[in-house]
């Protein structure tokens, strides 16, 4: 509940509280999973604040991770990219595919061979 | 049903004829306010041309505005909360506009809520409005489908814990029960069905200190199974034509939304519409349609050449007449022909869209996948993480996944862990919510244990290796190869008792029940002559193919015939 709440703020930084009260409940109530998520997508959405202000081009804010990732690649910023994996412990199978599609998006063969 | 089963047309015009009483309840002229959802099961009880005769002027779908000449309004419509809302505005903005207010009345289906009122009261317009009910319920869709078509029975019943739903359920058979006789055999499996019959045998015996209606039973047996029992059934591809159709264009309340160019309409017609969809009816009203669509996808095609073939031989005989009266056979069978000709058309073209979303290799590895996780063979974990890496629809994974924690009794809770986050961070955290509801219901569990799955799958014989799609040989050429689970409980209706079922039956969620009801002294339990019917009702939907598959028992057996109803029709997106 206290999630379908959060996401009524538009803003950010009263999102992310609400995330934060959410979080708690998750973790009163022993949901393990539920507690890892919720944590994460704290960590995501204030990755994206930061990707928006860097990057100064692009719409991050309520992208999933892996959209996210996406997103920078098509952007170009390969090493961020591979920051942001690690940071957020994204599965190599994954990364590659979205890797490969964003690539192949952008028809840059060259790099795709690289791999 | 040809056989002169229980005649559900009555059923039909009870519905008509108190569509009728509402109707005349408001004198005169008047607009009539339809529930959007409801507007597709009107259309399967009256004709437009009923409510014109009745006075109705024009018919609106409801939504926040509604701009009207009429000065007297009907609202039929589900007991909603924010349509409460709806009608208030309605009658505030009219008001406001001309000065003065219309004469509004407001027909709950199937019936009035307090909450409901409550709400006009809190909006300042319960003094207004005239309040009554339409008590709608068991649509016939077809000789032998009735459907209520209430949509959140599922989640109602299986996740709120809602059970007004279950109400109308109860109170559809009672009004069954008054049109064709007490029903002597009432079995079942899940607890909604547990409560229904329980709320069936309170009616029944209110309604007896009132008065015994003295009707031979027409209907023998009454078999009411929870979606919760089979729920491995629903997230497999349906493999009949009819059940293709649903997966791929979606049938609604009988009805399939076309294309122009599916239909085989000309070029002018087509650029009319403007790329518009097109609503076709597809019943058995369609004598083609009627043929085909039980059978399995896979023997589409040649029926489809047989027929072509056999009306092209019709078509050219007219070369050869040597009489007169050789040529008013033709002319009289020309009309039924040139119907069949148009219904093959529509078909071929449909059939061909299917063709070529079943031979893709989406399609191929998604229905493998399916097969190997009901046969028990290897996992297709690969498959499905492969499934979300590629970004298919959340839909298919989750129907994949569902079934594999089904068929092996929760995933493990590493793999649990793994889906749960992948999902999560490639669709996004709002599906925390989607996932938090399929762990409650129960359809994708972390778990380990002792695989149960395994022993139904074995005592049910639900896997066929030597199935005959072409000539039916068991219900499981529906899915070619797996009986739903569901249709095997009606098939071994009368063995419930054997303890190899009592086994199934036990771990198959929900109780397991049986009882009978005493019919009136003096009443026949069955007519001799008559065939034994038996009502199979699904509380929380019902898939075309488990119908196709009722369908052919209902072949197997001349003795007994069985009617389907269901409080709406599904599929695994549902």
């Amino acid at each position: 509940m206290a999630v379908v709440e959060a996401y009524q703020f538009k803003d950010i930084e009263k999102r992310i509280r609400g995330l934060k009260v959410a979080l708690n409940l998750y973790k009163d109530t022993k949901e393990q999973l539920a507690t890892k998520a919720t944590e994460t997508q704290i960590r995501l959405l204030l990755l994206q604040c930061d990707l928006e202000a860097t990057l100064k081009e692009g719409e991050f804010l309520g992208c999933s991770m892996s959209d996210t990732l996406y997103r920078v690649i098509m952007l170009g910023d390969l090493r961020r990219a591979q920051k942001i994996k690690s940071e957020f412990k994204v599965p190599d199978k994954r990364y590659w595919w979205i890797m490969i599609k964003a690539l192949a998006q952008k028809l840059e063969w060259d790099q795709l061979e690289a791999f | 049903l040809e056989h002169g089963v229980i005649n559900i047309a009555a059923l039909r015009e009870y519905h008509k004829r108190e569509l009728v009483k509402v109707l005349d309840s408001v004198p005169g002229g008047k607009g009539l306010v339809l529930d959007p959802k409801l507007s597709g099961p009107l259309g399967l009880v009256a004709e437009v041309s009923l409510l014109k005769e009745h006075g109705v002027e024009k018919i609106y779908l409801l939504s926040e505005r509604l701009d009207t000449e009429c000065k007297k309004l009907i609202y039929l419509i589900r007991p909603k909360l924010y349509f409460m809302k709806f009608i208030a505005d309605h009658i505030h903005t009219h008001q406001r506009n001309l000065g003065y207010r219309k004469e509004y009345s407001i027909y709950f289906v199937p019936r009035r809520t307090m909450i409901a009122e409550r709400h006009l009261e809190k909006e300042g317009v319960y003094d207004e409005v005239t309040i009554g009910e339409y008590p709608l319920d068991l649509i016939p869709f077809d000789n032998d489908v009735l459907s209520m078509e209430i949509e959140e029975c599922y989640t109602d019943c299986f996740l709120k814990g809602d059970r007004t739903s279950l109400f109308y359920v109860a109170r559809s058979i009672m009004n069954l029960q008054k049109m064709f006789g007490i029903i002597p055999n009432i079995q079942g499996k899940g607890s909604c069905a547990k409560n229904v019959v329980d709320m069936v045998q309170r009616m029944q015996r209110e309604v007896a200190v009132q008065s015994a209606s003295p009707i031979t039973p027409e209907i023998q047996n009454l078999i009411l199974i929870d979606r919760q029992v089979d729920m491995v059934t629903p997230m497999c591809t349906q493999l009949t034509y009819e059940g293709l159709i649903d997966e791929i264009f979606g049938i609604q309340t009988g009805c399939v939304e076309l294309t122009a160019d599916m239909i085989g309409l000309d070029d002018d017609e087509q650029r009319k519409l403007d790329g518009k969809k097109i609503k076709k009816p597809f019943n058995s009203n369609d004598g083609l349609y009627a043929e085909l669509r039980d059978a399995n996808f896979s023997t589409i095609g040649p029926a489809l050449n047989r027929k072509a073939l056999e009306i092209d031989a019709y078509y050219k005989k007219r070369h050869n007449f040597e009489t007169v009266s050789q040529m008013r056979d033709f002319m009289k069978g020309l009309g039924s022909y040139q119907e069949a000709h148009q219904s093959l058309r529509l078909h071929t073209n449909i059939a061909e869209h299917i063709l070529k979303v079943t031979k893709k290799m989406r399609f191929r590895k998604q229905l493998e996948a399916e097969q190997n996780l009901l046969a028990g063979n290897e996992l297709s974990t690969e498959y499905i993480e492969e499934c979300i890496n590629k970004r298919e629809s959340l839909v298919k994974v989750l129907r994949l996944l569902i079934l594999q924690s089904l068929t092996t009794n929760g995933l493990k809770p590493k793999l649990f862990e793994f889906f749960f986050t992948e999902i999560l961070s490639t669709y996004g955290y709002e599906y925390l919510f989607t996932l938090k509801h399929l762990e409650k219901l129960g359809l994708i569990q972390s778990g380990e244990g002792k695989n149960s799955f395994n022993f139904i799958r074995k005592s049910l014989h639900l896997i066929k290796e030597d199935v005959n799609e072409v000539e039916p040989n068991d219900i499981a050429y529906v899915y070619s190869g797996y009986a739903p689970i569901s249709v095997r409980l009606v098939e071994f209706m009368d063995k419930w008792k054997t303890s190899q079922m009592e086994e199934v039956l036990r771990l198959l969620p929900g109780p397991t029940f049986s009882v009978r009801q005493d019919i009136p002294e003096g009443v026949l339990e069955t007519s001799e002559s008559q065939n034994r019917v038996i009502l199979v009702y699904f509380i929380g939907g019902v898939t075309f193919t488990e119908i196709a598959a009722i369908r052919y028992l209902n072949q197997l057996d001349a003795n007994t015939d069985y009617i389907i109803a269901t409080t709406k029709m599904i599929s695994g997106d549902t």
